[in-house]
């Protein structure tokens, strides 16, 4: 099943990840599954992204240079303009107070690394199809 | 020709003309000056010879890294029945002969193996195993050199290369402990059976750093196959003894309440200091009197851990004895002691609460600290 929206103009997806075989990873999958892609290897490179577009759905590490994923979700989460935009955050730290601290900044799902790839591209279309219902 | 000459030999006498301090001036500011245009000339053969293989490496990464994703896609697809024999026909158009390229492809298999769990890291590894990438692990495994064995043992045990087993069998009592970390580390991960038979074995000292790793390690494996870790409480090792104490708390091991009371009279201190926490954690009160009965000959500072422990165990029989240690004038046992008090209610404040009115300094210090 591709994307739901593929009739109207695809939904756009920002990824931001440092390590650039999960970003290339992501990029290929998503692609393929007619979603617009949007890449940031930082923080910094993520917030000029966001001011630039409106995403649908935001996938973002917890370690990140310079800023933050939690402190990005935070941005996002509390910009009027945004806080609409579905996040999912990605972590090799599964504790929990990390998992706490993430869905009490406004995450609306989060993924341990490493992870599984067909049940992220599911969750990935489960939270666009919510937001474009 | 006769008008070089000419001036060739003019110079070159008017050069042994020269004073001699000069001549060599000159000779030194000569090699000075080839030395410098060598090393130039060197530091940009080195440059370009890191850019061709850089974007040498660049390109087939690239290459390795499209086949690689184009297969991560092809295990979802309900369609592509066997996805590695249909990759595998990709694969092998590219030169793998070639050392450089193969060795690529092998970082790039486990790089992509470690990001991501299911079946995409089950046909990663079985299309690393088709490729014949494994004998990459052997040979790291045998190389001579310590960094070299240690990601060959990394290797192994991320991809569970189950029959390089013996090999890393015998790292496990290696001279490098650093090798030996990482062989004990795999071999647990590797011997699903026997995942701790090294523990009868192991002669050397677990370092308290490396008995984290292995901590961490254990802690993650799935707890019902693990083996009741009191049978190691008798080893002649004592960095396994405390290792064991430490895994028998985290996985609540009641059982081995009674070999943990035994390691009371263990004559190793730090032994005896984890054996006394494990029973307050457990609030073992059977090994209530056994606790008391070694609190007299014992140091202070594992007589206040008796006592931490006791107060763990909060039985409510012991609070004359809390009251009688909350009055003595070591700062440590008299701490442990009122705390223990408070901890065991209404009965065991008014103890204290009476007594802090005739307490001396010290110990009314601590009881205001305490209960206001």
């Amino acid at each position: 099943m591709k994307n739901d929206t593929s009739m109207e103009s695809p939904s756009k997806i920002l990824v931001i990840e440092d390590e650039e075989l999960i970003r290339k990873v992501l990029e290929f999958r998503l692609k393929k599954e007619e979603y617009e892609v949007y890449l940031a290897k930082d923080g910094g490179e993520a917030l000029k992204l966001i001011a630039q577009y409106r995403f649908e759905l935001i996938l973002v590490d917890i370690m990140l240079p310079y800023v933050g994923g939690l402190e990005i979700t935070h941005k996002v989460k509390s910009d009027p303009l945004t806080k609409d935009t579905s996040v999912i955050v990605l972590s090799a730290n599964g504790l929990e107070n990390v998992i706490l601290e993430a869905f009490a900044l406004g995450a609306d799902d989060f993924i341990t690394k490493p992870f599984n790839l067909p049940e992220l591209i599911i969750r990935i279309k489960k939270h666009i199809k919510q937001k474009t219902a | 020709m006769d008008i070089i000459y000419n001036y060739m030999s003019l110079y070159y006498s008017g050069i042994y003309d020269l004073p001699r301090n000069i001549l060599i001036a000159l000779l030194i500011a000569f090699f000075s000056l080839s030395l410098l245009i060598i090393f130039y000339f060197s530091i940009i053969i080195k440059r370009l010879i890191y850019i061709f293989y850089k974007s040498r490496d660049q390109y087939w990464t690239e290459q390795i890294d499209q086949l690689l994703n184009m297969f991560l896609s092809d295990i979802d697809e309900e369609q592509i029945t066997d996805p590695v024999a249909k990759i595998l026909s990709e694969f092998r158009k590219i030169p793998l002969k070639k050392r450089f390229i193969k060795h690529l492809l092998y970082q790039q298999i486990l790089a992509y193996h470690k990001n991501f769990t299911g079946n995409a890291a089950e046909k990663l590894k079985e299309l690393f195993l088709q490729l014949h990438l494994e004998d990459i692990t052997k040979n790291k495994l045998m190389s001579g050199i310590v960094q070299l064995k240690i990601r060959g043992i990394m290797d192994t045990a991320q991809l569970t290369l189950t029959e390089f087993s013996p090999i890393v069998e015998q790292l496990l009592h290696h001279r490098s402990s650093e090798i030996r970390i990482e062989a004990q580390a795999a071999y647990i991960i590797l011997n699903k059976a026997h995942p701790f038979d090294f523990f009868d074995e192991v002669k050397e000292p677990i370092q308290d750093w490396h008995q984290l790793v292995l901590l961490d390690l254990i802690t993650r494996l799935n707890s019902n196959e693990l083996p009741n870790f009191s049978r190691w409480l008798s080893s002649n090792n004592r960095s396994v003894i405390e290792l064991c104490l430490k895994l028998i708390v985290h996985f609540q091991q009641y059982e081995a309440i009674g070999r943990i009371v035994d390691l009371l009279n263990h004559p190793d201190t730090e032994i005896k200091h984890l054996s006394i926490q494990a029973l307050g954690e457990f609030e073992a009160v059977d090994a209530e009197q056994a606790l008391l009965d070694c609190y007299a000959h014992e140091t202070v500072e594992i007589q206040a851990e008796i006592i931490k422990a006791l107060g763990r165990i909060n039985s409510g029989k012991q609070l004359d004895f809390f009251m009688h240690t909350a009055a003595l004038q070591q700062f440590e046992i008299a701490f442990e002691a009122s705390k223990a008090l408070i901890a065991s209610g209404t009965k065991g404040i008014e103890l204290l609460k009476k007594y802090q009115v005739q307490a001396p300094p010290m110990n009314k210090q601590i009881l205001n600290q305490l209960i206001g």
